[in-house]
This record gives structure tokens, C-alpha cells and sequence, in this order.
């Protein structure tokens, strides 16, 4: 290929950087196990600009590669495609592409190396089409030749296309134009003339009569329009809109289109109390993060009891809300758990979870619905290997079931129990169907309090107010249930009943698996009770659900509790003991009763402790530390800040009274004394209520977990993530926004940090990379590292890169650490190709000012070749600092004491000007720019002469400069109060305090008051 | 019957119903009211924070029991010249809706004056005065005895330009 001309260069600089940015970005956050549809057009839309300025700066190769991009998205959207192959396709190709622009800015063209690379990733794409019969191949004329490519303008897709593929695809297109039109300006030739292009091709179309002349009569509009024919474009334009509208409708009227993809339905049953469910959405966030980490936790070995109580939990849960989709899903993730004991799928299992919280944020009115349960229920029953019937069908019917080693007790018991038949009920028979009803309104009602007490037993299972509840409410059901002659409902209430009753007088324990069926007890009777309803309400027959049998012949044999187990047989089991080793034992226990039986195991090296404690616990049935529960009470977040203002008050209240002198003077003793008692329960308080607003950074932290895995997966390295310190308070405030940098950091950690496990091995490190994620407290404040032991920056790189962007100067010499700081400026970090290279992806700039507004700092440690490591530098918390309190004029302003380097009263010696303008200072044989608080901000009547004043030098970032201030009053904690929204952000002040009198004043921002000296006021 | 009482009770909170009552208070000559439902308390003066790279109708910030609020200078707001401030000064504090979300300001007025109930029937409708005169936040002219009041929205007249414009000055650096 022919070397690329530099003003080309700028061109694809200047022209298609934002572009290529935001496709990556694009590409980075779609999931690669799950179709995004919004994504993939963004991918589509951005790929099909590119490939069009390609073809303008005139590089064919590029373009070619971009509408490649551009066809294959498309092609997923129109479901030509399964989406997981194609996507890694996508991520193929898109990676060539970005090496080879890379490499064109450094090589000034691409070498043929890179040109072969993007060849096959094309070659990949068009040759792999998966095209169904009935849809016209969409690639035919994807660029396997992209040379022809260049000599095309417009929209290269549509052109390529000339007859669209079907009739979805034709809408589509209208769509566009429709679009494209409204976008469109009189005086824009190019666009113009695209959409001309476009509706020319339908008039051209085989397919309708009115079609086509209406697509006739919108190109001439058209053409009217940019011929500057018109009166009055507008109306024009307006003109080709209905055209085309009327296009689309004479589609959509001739052949109605497929039915649209189905959403989830978010209907809720009417009488559900909004209070109620916005509880429960709020408390989806954490039971969700709880089970992302449950299903991480399988991956890792990890038990699935935790995950398949969270689940069965959630699925009571929904039941109540009648959000019917959420349950079904719940319970064939509960099967599929069941049926595959450790042999699972956790990328479908993070599916699920992803699908859940997507609902519940739909619900929450936060996201658009998600796709159908559906779809997921089949991917579910796929991997589970069976299609069974509907809900409640415990495991032990799956056909494949038994042949799987599982420790459920479900499975266990199946073969001996005797199966019941329960009569069914014609309802048409019944004289008076009010008992009926009436009797399950009640049942209904009895169970909805059911979820609650659930929950009470599950924290403590020997209360016995909630067991007689519990045992209450199944009584009931039982005795009209078996008036009414319902028997399958009456055996099962009465064999919970006596399950509960058995608990009531502590002959067995609720817990485990007696918990787990209770559960499953309660929404047997909910499935019965629907069931009846509907058999009531149509007038057919109730027929008790098949699974019922078994749900109460398993609630029995919990119910008759086996006896515990003894804790020889569970040794043997586990195999730490043999059975001699066992006789042994139990002969020298026969002598000497007072030893138990695990002492004389452990005494004869046996066992060891940790073993008997696992063993007893078994035993036990349920591990201690269920007995440990905290107890936690919700607050609304604004009562809390209310709080807190109030807090806040007392403290400037108490310090207006304390230093008041009058009051002090003639004092007693005791006055005194109260005083300072007043004065410590007063910071005491303070104290509480900043703690209150600290939360533990694990749920942040928790996802990044999530994220690293599947970044690693997608882009096919191993990665170890290991977390530390994620008990770490932060405030709340701050924890809510820390979320984005982190993810863009672990981003760049996981893409571009660490190497592919074969260039690992390669460089002498191990194949797995890690990837650490750190949070402590150091002085007051909060640190969070993020280390990986991937490439490293290249220094070298990105000093040329800087002085290539006139960053730095030619000349200029920069120590390791102000290299490395480069990473973080705006205008290194926009040009990608350059940080690519370097190791580190776009928009470290934005990283460093999220964590700027958060009152924090960040700076990278880094090795070429063995790692980097970022430290995020966060205050405890965003609502108390130190600060100077200055007098400027009349008003006063507080500086951050933790910018403040120091402060003098300058001598005229120390002073001097550049074009009589640009003040400066002399500090140290330094030579500090100094600025007039006064003068940046308009303020009159502070002091001019800057002998007479205080110069406060300040730093941010590396940079100092003084300021000019007419006093320093005093020092003071303060609490940092937002100006309000009716005020919104200031650049130079940060917020306001109130000072101990009870006024306001402005805390500065110095990073702020700095960008103004650099750009002016 | 108690449902007709319900819905009797009901009426006056219809959009379009303009009848309720005012809080009437002075900017030079002349006489403005806002719905008593917007005010949350009237305050002396009090010393205000200057706010600097703000629009000249910003006051500046106060402390309302610890909380910080900005106050609106409506003199300047609607163009005319700043007062002087006399004991009769005060600022109004008032909860306005913008983009949904509720919103505390203050507005510095010459006086208070008091409480009316005006109807329906002696609102008018705001008349045009040419271009150049936005109106947009006047809903009415409320004749009440021999004075003309005009009923502000004060929902668009602190959000409509303030917010927006702050927001320039911001972006503008």
C-alpha cells in the first residue's frame, strides 16, 4: 500500500478519532454473551461513517473493512447471524482495524502485515455467512475485493444493497430516511443527495405500484429541494417526511410485518402496593450482587446452596408480586441448579442474573423490558437436557436425573416413597361456589402474610410466635380445605402443619433443607390454590398439579426428621475415617466414656480439627454462624442527609454558644464542665452521623469481579483477579461515582495491560495474568490500587506521542514520573493509536477528572514490560474537610488545607511582573505565577498592595501558584454544603460552608481557580 | 353523598383553576403574587454570600438553618434596578419544580404585602406587549379591588432562564 500523506493523516486525526472511539467503546461494553440490539446499531451506525470518511481521505483498504463491520452488525440485527460467533468475528476484525491504524501513524502506511490481518478477518466475515434461504444474502457484495470499494461514495451500504433484502429491511431503510430527512438541511448537497439516492432505489422497486410512485413523488421534492425551487423548504421537507411515512404504511398495511420481538410483559397485579414493590426493587440491587458472587463462587468450587437459597428466596419473593416471568425463571434456574450439581454453565447462570436485574430495573421504570423469559427458560432446559412440563416438578422426575451424583434430599428419597393420588374435583358439581371462593380468597390471603414469617424463621428459627403463625395459618387451610373436600390442598396443609408443629415443640430443627421445603411447601399451595381458581373461574375441573405428591411425601419424610446421623457414618462417608479406625475408637471410647468419639479420632491422628468441625456440622445440619444475623433498618437516603444537616447545625450552634466570651467570663465551674461535656457529646454526634453515610466498597469491588471475567473471557486471556480490603467504608457519595473510573481502569488493565497467555510464556511470566483490585485506609485517607502485571506503559511511546500532539516539547526533558503523568492529559489520551501502543486505552483524562470532582487524585507506578499499578487517593468522606479560612475584600473563602503548600507575607523583592501584567512570586528561589483572588472573581475592596496581603501558595496536579488573599482568619473543619441546584457548578468553588457564625462561605476549588488563570475568567 | 363531598374537595387542584391563594408582594411600583403553595416561609434579610462568575440576578447564597440556598434578586431578574435594601426587605423562600426534581430558592423583593383569595373570574389573560417583553412566566392579571396584580409561575420564571443560564456561564469557561 502507498505511503499516506500527512495532511491525510490529520485528516483521520482530526476527522475520525471521536468516531473510533466511540466504536470501541461500542464494542467494549456490549456483552459477548448477550445480543444488544441498541449496541449493535450504534456499532453499525458508527462503522458505516467511518467506512464512508475512509472512502473520502481515500484509504479503500480501511473503509472496506469498516463496511464489513458495518454489513456484519446489520446482518446480526437482522438475525442472519447467531450473535456470540459473529461478535467474536466482530472483535476480530475491529482489532485489526486498530492495529493497522495504529501502525499507519507510526509507519506512516499500513505494511503488509497488517494489510493481510484485516484481509482475513474479512475474508472470516464474508466467507462464514450463515445466510437463511429465505433471506436475499446480505454479503454478497461485502468487500472481498475491497480495492473496487474506493471508487463508491454515499452510503456505501445502501449501495451496495440495491434491493433490500425483505420487507423488515425495507422499513428499516425508510426508517433511515426518515430520519436522514428530518436530519437534513437545505443547504447539505451531500446528505441530500444520499437520501435521494436511497428513495430513488425504492422507486425502482418491484414491489408495489403505490410504492414506487410515492417514492417518485418524494424524489422530486427532493430534487426541488436542492435546486432551490421551493417556497418554503420546510414544507418541503415536511412533504418528503409524509411521503415517506406513507411509504412505510403502505407496507405495513400490504404485508403486515413479523411480529415485532417480544418484551416481557411488566404487569403487575393491581392491588400490589407501590410502597411494597419499591421495597423490593431496592432490595434487588444487593440480593443480586450476593448472587453474581454466589455464581463467581462456582466457578471457583464454590457451594451452590447459598446461590439456590438466594434464588428460592427471590422466586417467594416475585410470587407475592405476581411477577409471573421472574418466577418461572427463578424456578428453572432452581431445577437447573438441582439437575447439575457442580457441572455448571456459569456463563448462562450470569444470563440469568443479568436478566434479572434488567427487569427489575424495567420495573423500577430504569430500562426498557428485557427480552422474553423464554428465551432464557430454553437455553435453561437445553443445557438442563430436558424439556419438562411446567413448574414444580422436583428434579427427581427428570429422566437424567439419577444418573447424576447429587446429595439433594430430593433424590434421594424418591425411590421408596409411595406416591398418592389425590382426587380431582369437578367444580360444575359444587352447589355453592361462594364457599369456594371465598375459601380461596382467604388461603390467599393467609399466604401472602407466609413470605413474611418465611423470612422471620429463616433468621431465627426458633421463634415461637412465628411458628405458631406459621402453624395457624396451614391449620386453617386444612380444616376448610378438608370441608370442602380438596384433597390434595388439605394433605399438603396438613403435612406442613405438621412439619411446623414438630419445630413448635422442638423435636427438629427448621433449618436447611426443612427451610428449603417449607418454602417449597408455601408455593405448592400457591400453584393449588391458582389452579383452583381457574378450575372455579372456567367452571372445569381442579386437578391437584402432579408434582404435589411428591412435594408432601418429601415434606413427610423431612417432617418425621431422620434421626441425626452418627457422627462415625458421616466420616466414613467423607472418607477421613475407615471403618477399623472407627472400631478402634469406639472400644477405647467404651472404657473411658467422658471422651467423645472425634477426641479419640483426633488423638489417634485420625483426624484433625478442622475435619470434626466440618463432620459435626454435617452432623448438625446447618453451619453456626446462621446465628449470627445483624440487624439492619432502611433509611431514606434524604431523611439521613436531613440528619446529618441537622448534625451539622448543632455543631456550628454549640460553637457559637461555646465561644461566646460573655457566658464564659463569670462562669462556675460546673457551667464549665457541662460545657465541655456538651462540647464532646456534640462532636460525638458528628462523629455518627458522617459514619452513617459510610458504606463498605464491596458491592463496587464486586462487580469489578464480574467484569474482569468477562473481559478476559472475550478477549481470551487468563486473568486472576484478586481482591483485598473490600470491608473498606467509603461514603456513599463517593462509592456511587467510583464505580465508572474503576471499570474504564480495569478495562484498559484487562484489554490492553495483560498480555495473551502465549505472549506471557513468552516474556517468562506465568500464563495466567493477575490483576489485583485494593482498597485500605491510609492517614485519613482512602486508597484503591489497581495493579496488573501486564506490558506496562512504553515511556518512549508515549514521550513521542506527546511531543507529536505538541504535548511536549521537542527538547524537553521529563522525569519517569511526569512521562507516566502524561497518560491522564486530554489531548494524549483522545489520540488512541497513541495510548494503544502504550498500553492503556482511551479516556484516562476522563478517569482523572471523575476522580478530581470526588475530591480525590490518582498516579501511576509503572514498569515497561512488568506492570502498572494506578492508586486512586479518595477522601474518607466528600461532606467534612480541612480548610483555611481567608478574608478577600468583605467576603471570606476557605482553601483546602490539603492544597495549600504554604503562605507568607511577600517584601516588594519578592515580587515582579512579565509585560507589566503576569504577576509572579518568588518562593524559595522558585518563581510561582501569582494571582488576585479579587481579580478572578470580580470582588471589590480587597486589599491591592501585595505586601500588605497574605500570598497562599497552592498545588494541584504538580502545579503551584500563589494566590493572593488579604488575610488568613483561620483554620476550621468544614462541612461542604452544595451551592444547590439552582446555582450548579461554578469552575473555581467547590461549595459552601458555613462558618462558625453562622454565614457562608465559599470553599475554593483549586484545581478550578487554576483552569481559570489558564483560560481566563 | 360523602363522595360528592370528596369530589367538591377535590376541584380546586385542577390545573386550569387558577382560583386559590396569593402571596402578594412589591418590586418598585408595582405588585406581583405567587401561589401561597410555593412558599415555604418569608425571611428577613439577611447577610447573603456573594457568588462569583454568577449572573448579576443571583444574589448569592444563605444559610437556611443549614442549608445552603441561592437567592434570586427578582429586580434584577425582570430588568429593572436594584433596590435599596430597607428593613422592609425580604426574601421569599420558595420550593420550585425543575426537571422534576424539587428545588429550594430564595427571591429578595421590596415587601411583602399579604395574603389574597383570587377567582377565576378576576384573573384576565396576560395581554401581549410587543416583542421584547417575555410574559411567559405572567399566567394572569388578577384585578383584586382597585390594584392590578400580576400571577407569576415561579416555576419558569427561576428555572426557564436561571438554571439555563448558569449553566452557560459554567460551560462558557
Amino acid at each position: 500500500m502507498k505511503t499516506v500523506s500527512k495532511p491525510c493523516l490529520k485528516r483521520i486525526t482530526e476527522e475520525t478519532n471521536d468516531l473510533q472511539d466511540n466504536l470501541s467503546l461500542s464494542i467494549v461494553t456490549a456483552n459477548p454473551a448477550k445480543m444488544d440490539m441498541q449496541i449493535l446499531s450504534t456499532i453499525s451506525n458508527y462503522a458505516s461513517s467511518l467506512s464512508n470518511l475512509f472512502t473520502d481521505i481515500d484509504i479503500p483498504l480501511l473503509s472496506a473493512a469498516f463496511h464489513t463491520l458495518n454489513i456484519l452488525s446489520e446482518d446480526i440485527i437482522m438475525e442472519n447471524r447467531e450473535y456470540i460467533p459473529s461478535f467474536a468475528l466482530i472483535l476480530k476484525l475491529h482489532g485489526a482495524i486498530e492495529e493497522a491504524i495504529e501502525i499507519l501513524f507510526v509507519e506512516k502506511k499500513i505494511t503488509d502485515e497488517y494489510e493481510q490481518n484485516i484481509f482475513k478477518a474479512i475474508e472470516e466475515i464474508t466467507g462464514k455467512a450463515t445466510v437463511p434461504e429465505t433471506v436475499k444474502p446480505a454479503t454478497e457484495d461485502s468487500p472481498t475485493a475491497p480495492k473496487e470499494k474506493n471508487k463508491k461514495t454515499g452510503n456505501v451500504q445502501q449501495t451496495d444493497s440495491p434491493q433490500p433484502k425483505n420487507r423488515e429491511d425495507i422499513l428499516n431503510e425508510l426508517e433511515e430516511i426518515l430520519k436522514a430527512v428530518v436530519m437534513a438541511e437545505v443547504g447539505d448537497l451531500k446528505s441530500l443527495t444520499d437520501i435521494l439516492e436511497r428513495v430513488e432505489r425504492f422507486s425502482k422497486l418491484d414491489i408495489d405500484k403505490k410504492l414506487s410512485d410515492l417514492a417518485l413523488e418524494a424524489k422530486k421534492t427532493l430534487e426541488n429541494i436542492m435546486l432551490d425551487k421551493t417556497a418554503d423548504s420546510k414544507t418541503a421537507f415536511e412533504q418528503v417526511c409524509s411521503y415517506v411515512s406513507d411509504m412505510q404504511n403502505t407496507l405495513r398495511t400490504e404485508n403486515p410485518p413479523a411480529p415485532k420481538k417480544k418484551t416481557v410483559s411488566l404487569k403487575l397485579s393491581p392491588n400490589i402496593d407501590e410502597e411494597i414493590l419499591g421495597v423490593f426493587l431496592s432490595a434487588q440491587d444487593s440480593v443480586l450482587e450476593e448472587m453474581e458472587e454466589q455464581i463467581l463462587n462456582i466457578e471457583n468450587g464454590g457451594d451452590i446452596a447459598q446461590l439456590r437459597r438466594i434464588i428460592h428466596s427471590l422466586k417467594g419473593e416475585v410470587g407475592v408480586l405476581s411477577m409471573n416471568d421472574v418466577g418461572r425463571l427463578c424456578h428453572k434456574t432452581e431445577d437447573y441448579l438441582d439437575s447439575k450439581g457442580s457441572d455448571l454453565s456459569v456463563s448462562l447462570l450470569l444470563t440469568i442474573k443479568d436478566w434479572f436485574s434488567q427487569i427489575f430495573r424495567a420495573y423500577a421504570g430504569k430500562d426498557k423490558p428485557p427480552e422474553p423469559v423464554e428465551d432464557i427458560i430454553a437455553s435453561l432446559e437445553q443445557k438442563e437436557g430436558t424439556v419438562d412440563d411446567k413448574a414444580l416438578s422436583l428434579p427427581a422426575n427428570d429422566p437424567i436425573a439419577p444418573t447424576i451424583p447429587d446429595n439433594l434430599p430430593s433424590q434421594r428419597t424418591q425411590e421408596a416413597e409411595p406416591i398418592e393420588e389425590f382426587k380431582s374435583l369437578d367444580i360444575s358439581t359444587l352447589e355453592d361456589l361462594t364457599i369456594v371462593a371465598d375459601f380461596i380468597s382467604e388461603a390467599t390471603e393467609h399466604l401472602q402474610a407466609a413470605d413474611e414469617w418465611l423470612m422471620a424463621l429463616e433468621a431465627n428459627p426458633y421463634d415461637m410466635d412465628t411458628l405458631n403463625t406459621a402453624f395457624r395459618d396451614f391449620h386453617t387451610i386444612k380444616g376448610v380445605a378438608s370441608f370442602l373436600g380438596l384433597d390434595g390442598i388439605k394433605t399438603l396443609a396438613h403435612a406442613t402443619e405438621s412439619l411446623f408443629d414438630r419445630g413448635r415443640k422442638s423435636e427438629i430443627e427448621l433449618t436447611g433443607n426443612r427451610m428449603d421445603i417449607i418454602f417449597n411447601a408455601v408455593d405448592g399451595m400457591k400453584l393449588e390454590l391458582e389452579t383452583l381458581k381457574t378450575a372455579v373461574e372456567s367452571g372445569g375441573v381442579y386437578e391437584p398439579d402432579s408434582s404435589l405428591p411428591q412435594l408432601i411425601a418429601e415434606i413427610r419424610k423431612l417432617t418425621l426428621g431422620d434421626k441425626k446421623k452418627v457422627l462415625g457414618e458421616i466420616l466414613i462417608e467423607e472418607g477421613k475415617a475407615t471403618f477399623t479406625e472407627l472400631e478402634t475408637a469406639l472400644a477405647e471410647q467404651k472404657k473411658n466414656p467422658d471422651y467423645k468419639i472425634g477426641e479419640i479420632l483426633i488423638k489417634h491422628g485420625v483426624l484433625d480439627h478442622k475435619d470434626l468441625e466440618m463432620a459435626i456440622e454435617k452432623q448438625t445440619g446447618s453451619p453456626k454462624k446462621t446465628t449470627k444475623i445483624r440487624e439492619n433498618i432502611k433509611v431514606d437516603i434524604d431523611r439521613l442527609d436531613k440528619l446529618i444537616d441537622a448534625i451539622g447545625e448543632l455543631v456550628i450552634a454549640e460553637s457559637v454558644v461555646t465561644g461566646e466570651q460573655g457566658l464564659l467570663k463569670g462562669a462556675s465551674q460546673n457551667l464549665l464542665r457541662d460545657i465541655r461535656l456538651l462540647d464532646k457529646i456534640t462532636r460525638e454526634l458528628q462523629e455518627i452521623g458522617m459514619s452513617m453515610r459510610l458504606v463498605s466498597i464491596k458491592s463496587v469491588f464486586q462487580k469489578m469481579a464480574r467484569l474482569v471475567r468477562d473481559l478476559a473471557k472475550k478477549a481470551g486471556k487468563e486473568v486472576n483477579f484478586v481482591m483485598s480490603g473490600e470491608d473498606t467504608e467509603l461514603d456513599k457519595g463517593i462509592i456511587d461515582h467510583i464505580g465508572d473510573p474503576l471499570v474504564h481502569m480495569i478495562r484498559n488493565s484487562v484489554d490492553h495491560g495483560i498480555e495473551l497467555p502465549d505472549e506471557r510464556l513468552k516474556a517468562g511470566k506465568p500464563r495466567m495474568g493477575t490483576v489485583a483490585l485494593r482498597a485500605f485506609q491510609k492517614g485519613g485517607n482512602i486508597m484503591i490500587e489497581l495493579e496488573d502485571d501486564g506490558k506496562g506503559l512504553d515511556k518512549k511511546v508515549i514521550l513521542l506521542k506527546a511531543q507529536r500532539q505538541g504535548l511536549v516539547k521537542e527538547d524537553e526533558i521529563l522525569s519517569d514520573h511526569e512521562i507516566n503523568q502524561l497518560i491522564f492529559t486530554p489531548g494524549l489520551s483522545t489520540a488512541k493509536q497513541v495510548t494503544d501502543i502504550s498500553g492503556r486505552g482511551v479516556g484516562m483524562d476522563v478517569v482523572k477528572k471523575n476522580i478530581e470532582t470526588l475530591h480525590g487524585n490518582i498516579v501511576i507506578n509503572t514498569k515497561y514490560g512488568k506492570g502498572s499499578t494506578f492508586s486512586i487517593q479518595l477522601p474518607l468522606t466528600m461532606a467534612i474537610m480541612d480548610g483555611l479560612v481567608v478574608k478577600v475584600g468583605s467576603e471570606r473563602y476557605i482553601v483546602p488545607t490539603l492544597s495549600v503548600i504554604g503562605s507568607f507575607r511577600p517584601v516588594q523583592e519578592d515580587l515582579s511582573t512579565a509585560l507589566n501584567k503576569g504577576e509572579m512570586v518568588m518562593v524559595h528561589g522558585n518563581l510561582v505565577p501569582l494571582f488576585r483572588i479579587s481579580r478572578l472573581f470580580n470582588l471589590d475592596g480587597a486589599i491591592n498592595d501585595p505586601t500588605k496581603g497574605t500570598i497562599i501558595i497552592v498545588e494541584d496536579m504538580e502545579k503551584m501558584i500563589g494566590i493572593l488573599v488579604d488575610d488568613i482568619v483561620g483554620q476550621q473543619q468544614a462541612v461542604i454544603k452544595s451551592l444547590g441546584k439552582g446555582i450548579g457548578n461554578i469552575v473555581g468553588i467547590s461549595g459552601g460552608a458555613i462558618l462558625a457564625d453562622g454565614n457562608i462561605s465559599l470553599i475554593l476549588d483549586i484545581s478550578g481557580v487554576i483552569k481559570i488563570t489558564e483560560e481566563g475568567p | 353523598m360523602a363522595q360528592a363531598e370528596e369530589i367538591a374537595a377535590h376541584k380546586p387542584s385542577g390545573v386550569a383553576d387558577q382560583t386559590g391563594k396569593y402571596l402578594t408582594f412589591e418590586l418598585g411600583k408595582e405588585e406581583y403574587c405567587l401561589k401561597i403553595l410555593k412558599v415555604q416561609e418569608i425571611i428577613g434579610m439577611m447577610n447573603i454570600t456573594q457568588v462569583p462568575k454568577t449572573p448579576d440576578f443571583v444574589r448569592g447564597v444563605i444559610n437556611l438553618r443549614g442549608k445552603v440556598i441561592p437567592v434570586v434578586n427578582l429586580r434584577l431578574k425582570f430588568g429593572m434596578d436594584s433596590q435599596e435594601i430597607t428593613d422592609r426587605t425580604c426574601i421569599i423562600v420558595v420550593q420550585i419544580m425543575s426537571d422534576g426534581e424539587n428545588i429550594i430558592m430564595g427571591i429578595l423583593v421590596d415587601e411583602v404585602s399579604e395574603v389574597v383569595d383570587i377567582s377565576a373570574d378576576q384573573i384576565d389573560k396576560t395581554p401581549s406587549f410587543g416583542i421584547g417583553i417575555d410574559t411567559g412566566f405572567i399566567t394572569g392579571m388578577g384585578k383584586v379591588g382597585n390594584k392590578v396584580i400580576m400571577l407569576l409561575d415561579i416555576d419558569k420564571v427561576l428555572t426557564a432562564g436561571e438554571v439555563e443560564m448558569v449553566n452557560e456561564i459554567g460551560n462558557q469557561q
